[in-house]
C-alpha cells in the first residue's frame, strides 16, 4: 500500500500512514478550511488497509488542538478504524492540557476500540 | 420530551452559548422561554441552574484578549450529545433542534465564528444536507429577502415578483417580510414575520422575527385581511400540480330519488386539480348521493357536472377513464392472491401493456400501497381473514389507483379502519391529490389529524343541503361564530392543534331545550336556515374550464380479449378454491351412484348379471339425470352471478364489456356442467 504523508502546517496536521512500517499518526494542529475534503484521503486509506491489515494496529493521535469541525472528521477517522481487527489507539495530550485529556476520554466512549492516554 | 434529551439539548445551549463572549441576557431568556414551553415551574429553575453551570454564567471570564477557540472538550462533548441525539429523536425533531439552535444565536444577532462551526457540525452529524443547512441558516438569521435566494423559500408581497428572485412568489397584502420555509426532506414548513404588522397565525398573533412550525390546517390571517392556507402555502411550492390541466364544475340543482324523495338542492362545486375534498354529513344528508353524482353514477334530476368543458353524462366517450370510484364495499375476488387480483384488473385496463410492463406496474402500486410482502396472499373472506381489513380496503383502493385518474371518488375509505391504518390511506391520498389528481372523499369521524389533511371540506345538512364549502379548520370558525360563540376565532387548540370536527355537528344538529331543561327533538337551526346562510356566505365561482381533453388512461382490450381474461381469471378462482371443486366435480357422481344402487334393477332374460341395456329403468333414469344436471347448473351458475354483481357494476362503470363477461360466465360453467354430466356416466 502507498504511504499517505502529509505535513503538517498552522491549520492543517501532519499526517504520516505507513502500513510497511507500522506508523500510523496524526499530530499537530486541525482547523483546516474543508475538513470535510482534508480529511477523506485519510478515510479512503483506512478503508483500504482495512481489506489487508496488519495483525495489530497502533493508531496515534497527538494533536495540539482541533476545531469543531475537525472533531467530527476525527470521530468519522475512529469509526472507520473501528472496523479494523486489534486496533488500538494512543491518545497524547500535554500535561497540562485537561481538555485535551477529557476530550480524548469523550472519544473513547464514542467508539468500541481501546485508547491507552499518554502525555508528553 | 425525555429527560436525557432535555438534559442533552441543555448542554449544546451552553456550549453554543459560551462561546465568543458567552452568553447574553436575551439569549439566556431565549433558554428561559425553551424550559418553560416543556417543564414545570420548580423543574425550570432546575435546569436553569444546571445551563447556568454549563456556560459559566455569572463567573467572571479572564480578559485575555486573545479571541478564544471552542475548547476541544467542548467540541467532542458536542458530538458525544448529538450521537445521542441521533439515536433518540426523529429527523422531523432533529429539524426542529437545528431551527431552535439558530434562533438562539440570532436573538442577539451574535452568529459569530465559532458558534457558527459548532451549528453546522451539529447539523452535519444530525445527517442534514449541507444545501438544506444553508436554506434554514439563511431563512433564520436573514433581515432582508435578497439573502433568500432559494427555490425553497415563498415571499408573500404586496408587489410584483421580481425577475431574477430565485424563491416562490404569492402575492398578498403585507407590510414587512413575510415568508415560508419548505424543508424537503422532512416535508415540514416553517414560517417568520419580519415587520410592523400584527399578524395572526391560528389564531395567535405572531412574534416579530419568530420562527413558528407551519402545519397542515394552519391559516395565516394577515393585518390587511388576507387569508393564507396551508394548502395553498404548498401547492406553490409544488411544480407537478403547475403543469396538471383539469376543471371540474359541478351544479346540482335538484336530485330527485325515484320514489319522490329530493336528495341533493343547489349544490355548487367548482374546483381545480390537486386537491383533497371531504365530504361530511349528518346521516341522511346525501354524503353517498352527492359522491354518486359527482362520479357520474347517477345523473341529477336538474344540473351539470363538467369536466374540462365535457358533460359527463351527455358525453361519456370523451371522458372515458377519466373518473376512478372506489365503493364502500369490498370488489376483491376471494379465491384469488393479492397479486392476482389487481394483475386482472390492470389487465383489462392496459391493453396496450407488454407482460413485463403490467407486471412492473402492479408492483409498483403495491409497493407504494404496503402491500407487496402481501401480494402472494389469498385474499379471502371478511370472516376468515388471511389479509387485514386495512390491507383489504387498500387494496380496493389500488384497483382504481393503478390507472391514476384525473379525478377519484372513495366512499368511506376508512370506515372500520385503525387510527394507524386510517392515516396511511389519507395519507396516501394526499400525496396523489399533490401530483396533481383531484380526490373527493366521503369521510365520517374523521381524527383531527386527518381531518386537518383535507383542503377544503363539504360539509352537507339533512335533506341534502350544503351547509359548507372550505378549508376544514374555518369550518369550526364559521360554525361558532354563526352561533356567536366566545372563542369563535380559535379553530384550533392553542397548544397542540386538535381540532374537533365533531363540534361542527353538536352546533348545526344543537336542538332547542323545553322549558325543563330537556332537549327536544326539534332542531334549533333547521337545514334550510343553515343553506341560507351558507349561501349568503359562500360565492362559488366557477373554475374557468379547461379546454383540453382530460388525461386518459385507461385503454380497454378488444371485447374478445375481454372475453379471455374473464374466462382465465375465473378459472383459477375456481381452480383455488378447493371447497369448491369438491362439491361441484363430485356431486355428480356421487349422485349418480347413489341412484344407480337405488334403481339398479338386474334383469336379464335368464342372466343374473345386471345389464344395463334391459333396464327398464332407464328412462326414468335418465330423467333423473337432466333434472339433476339443470338443477346442478342452475346453483353453479346463479351462486356465481350474485356474488359477482358488485364487481360487476365496477366494470361496467369501467365500460367493460357485459358481453364479454356473459360468454367467459358461459365458457366455464359449460365445461363444468360437461364434467358434471360425464363423469357420472363413467
Amino acid at each position: 500500500m502507498e504511504i499517505l504523508k502529509l505535513e503538517g502546517t498552522e491549520d492543517t496536521p501532519k499526517i504520516m500512514l505507513d502500513k510497511k512500517n507500522g506508523i500510523f499518526e496524526i499530530s499537530g494542529r486541525s482547523l483546516p478550511e474543508d475538513s470535510a475534503e482534508f480529511y477523506r484521503p485519510v478515510i479512503e486509506w483506512i478503508g483500504e488497509y482495512g481489506k489487508d491489515p496488519n495483525p495489530s494496529t497502533e493508531f496515534t493521535l497527538k494533536l495540539e488542538y482541533f476545531n469543531t469541525a475537525s472533531s467530527k472528521l476525527i470521530l468519522d477517522v475512529l469509526s472507520a478504524l473501528e472496523d479494523i481487527k486489534n486496533m488500538k489507539i494512543v491518545w497524547y495530550f500535554h500535561e497540562d492540557d485537561e481538555d485535551m485529556e477529557e476530550a480524548g476520554q469523550e472519544f473513547s466512549e464514542l467508539v468500541e476500540i481501546p485508547f491507552e492516554f499518554k502525555t508528553y | 420530551m425525555s429527560e436525557e434529551i432535555l438534559k442533552a439539548l441543555t448542554q449544546l445551549f451552553a456550549i453554543i452559548t459560551k462561546q465568543d463572549g458567552g452568553v447574553t441576557e436575551h439569549e439566556r431568556q431565549y433558554v428561559i422561554n425553551f424550559f418553560q414551553t416543556e417543564l414545570d415551574k420548580d423543574t425550570v429553575k432546575e435546569y436553569l441552574a444546571l445551563y447556568d453551570e454549563f456556560v459559566g454564567y455569572g463567573k467572571n471570564e479572564e480578559e485575555d484578549g486573545k479571541k478564544k477557540l471552542t475548547s476541544v472538550k467542548d467540541s467532542v462533548r458536542t458530538l458525544g450529545i448529538c450521537k445521542k441525539i441521533n439515536k433518540t429523536l426523529t429527523q422531523k425533531q432533529k429539524v426542529v433542534v437545528l431551527t431552535k439552535l439558530l434562533e438562539l444565536v440570532s436573538v442577539d444577532k451574535n452568529f459569530s465564528p465559532q458558534r457558527k462551526e459548532i451549528i453546522n457540525t451539529v447539523s452535519t452529524v444530525f445527517n442534514i444536507v449541507e444545501g438544506e443547512y444553508n436554506l434554514i441558516e439563511s431563512f433564520i438569521t436573514s433581515e432582508t429577502k435578497d439573502t433568500l435566494q432559494f427555490t425553497d423559500i415563498l415571499v408573500v408581497e404586496a408587489g410584483e415578483k421580481d425577475a431574477h428572485a430565485v424563491y416562490h412568489h404569492l402575492h398578498g397584502h403585507v407590510e414587512g417580510l413575510l415568508f415560508f420555509m419548505r424543508v424537503q426532506s422532512v416535508d415540514m414548513f416553517f414560517v417568520r414575520y419580519l415587520g410592523p404588522e400584527i399578524n395572526m397565525l391560528n389564531g395567535f398573533p405572531m412574534s416579530n422575527g419568530r420562527l413558528y412550525l407551519f402545519s397542515p390546517g394552519s391559516t395565516i390571517k394577515t393585518q390587511a385581511g388576507n387569508a393564507i392556507y396551508y394548502s395553498d402555502t404548498v401547492a406553490n411550492f409544488n411544480e407537478e400540480l403547475k403543469t396538471a390541466k383539469l376543471s371540474f364544475n359541478a351544479r346540482i340543482d335538484e336530485l330527485q330519488f325515484p320514489n319522490g324523495g329530493i336528495g341533493l338542492r343547489n349544490v355548487m362545486i367548482a374546483e381545480g386539480p390537486g386537491k383533497l375534498i371531504g365530504i361530511m354529513g349528518a346521516s341522511g344528508a346525501g354524503k353517498t348521493t352527492l359522491l354518486n353524482v359527482l362520479a357520474g353514477l347517477v345523473e341529477p334530476t336538474k344540473g351539470e357536472i363538467i369536466i374540462n368543458g365535457f358533460d359527463i353524462f351527455k358525453q361519456k366517450d370523451k371522458i372515458q377513464g377519466v373518473i376512478g370510484y372506489v365503493a364502500q364495499d369490498d370488489l376483491l375476488i376471494e379465491e384469488l392472491t393479492v397479486y392476482q387480483n389487481l394483475y386482472y384488473n390492470a389487465k383489462l385496463c392496459f391493453a396496450n401493456f407488454t407482460e413485463e410492463q403490467l407486471h412492473q406496474r402492479v408492483m409498483e402500486v403495491l409497493e407504494n400501497l404496503g402491500l407487496d410482502q402481501r401480494k402472494d396472499l389469498k385474499v379471502g373472506n371478511p370472516l376468515e381473514k388471511t389479509i387485514s381489513g386495512g390491507q383489504r380496503k387498500r387494496l380496493n383502493i389500488a384497483l382504481e389507483l393503478i390507472r391514476e385518474p384525473a379525478v377519484l371518488f372513495l366512499d368511506e375509505p376508512t370506515s372500520g379502519l385503525s387510527s394507524r391504518d386510517s392515516e396511511n390511506v389519507i395519507d396516501l391520498l394526499k400525496e396523489l391529490s399533490l401530483k396533481g389528481k383531484l380526490i373527493y372523499v366521503v369521510i365520517h369521524q374523521p381524527s383531527s389529524d386527518i381531518y386537518k389533511m383535507f383542503d377544503k371540506m363539504i360539509i352537507m345538512d339533512t335533506g341534502g343541503y350544503p351547509a359548507y364549502y372550505g378549508p376544514p379548520v374555518e369550518a369550526v370558525t364559521y360554525f361558532k361564530k354563526s352561533t356567536h360563540q366566545v372563542d369563535s376565532n380559535r379553530g384550533q387548540c392553542e397548544t397542540c392543534g386538535n381540532v374537533n370536527p365533531e363540534q361542527i355537528f353538536n352546533i348545526i344538529e344543537a336542538k332547542v331545550v323545553d322549558e325543563y331543561g330537556q332537549p327536544t327533538n326539534k332542531r334549533k337551526i333547521s337545514p334550510p336556515q343553515w343553506f341560507e346562510l351558507y349561501a349568503e356566505r359562500f360565492k362559488i365561482n366557477r373554475v374557468e374550464d379547461i379546454k383540453e381533453a382530460p388525461a386518459q388512461s385507461l385503454f380497454l382490450p378488444s371485447k374478445w380479449k375481454q372475453t379471455l381474461i374473464f374466462t382465465t381469471r375465473d378459472t383459477l378462482a375456481k381452480l383455488s378454491n378447493k371447497q369448491y371443486l369438491l362439491i361441484n366435480l363430485l356431486e355428480a357422481p356421487l349422485l349418480a351412484a347413489i341412484l344407480a344402487f337405488i334403481i339398479k334393477y338386474r334383469s336379464a332374460p335368464g342372466g343374473k348379471e345386471y345389464m344395463f341395456r334391459f333396464n327398464d329403468n332407464f328412462p326414468a333414469f335418465m330423467l333423473m339425470a337432466i333434472i339433476v344436471a339443470l338443477f346442478m347448473g342452475l346453483t353453479v351458475s346463479a351462486e356465481e352471478i350474485i356474488r359477482d354483481r358488485k364487481i360487476l357494476k365496477r366494470e361496467s362503470f369501467l365500460n367493460l364489456s357485459w358481453n364479454s363477461y356473459l360468454q367467459s360466465k358461459i365458457i366455464i360453467l359449460f365445461t363444468m356442467s360437461a364434467i358434471q354430466t360425464f363423469s357420472p356416466s363413467g
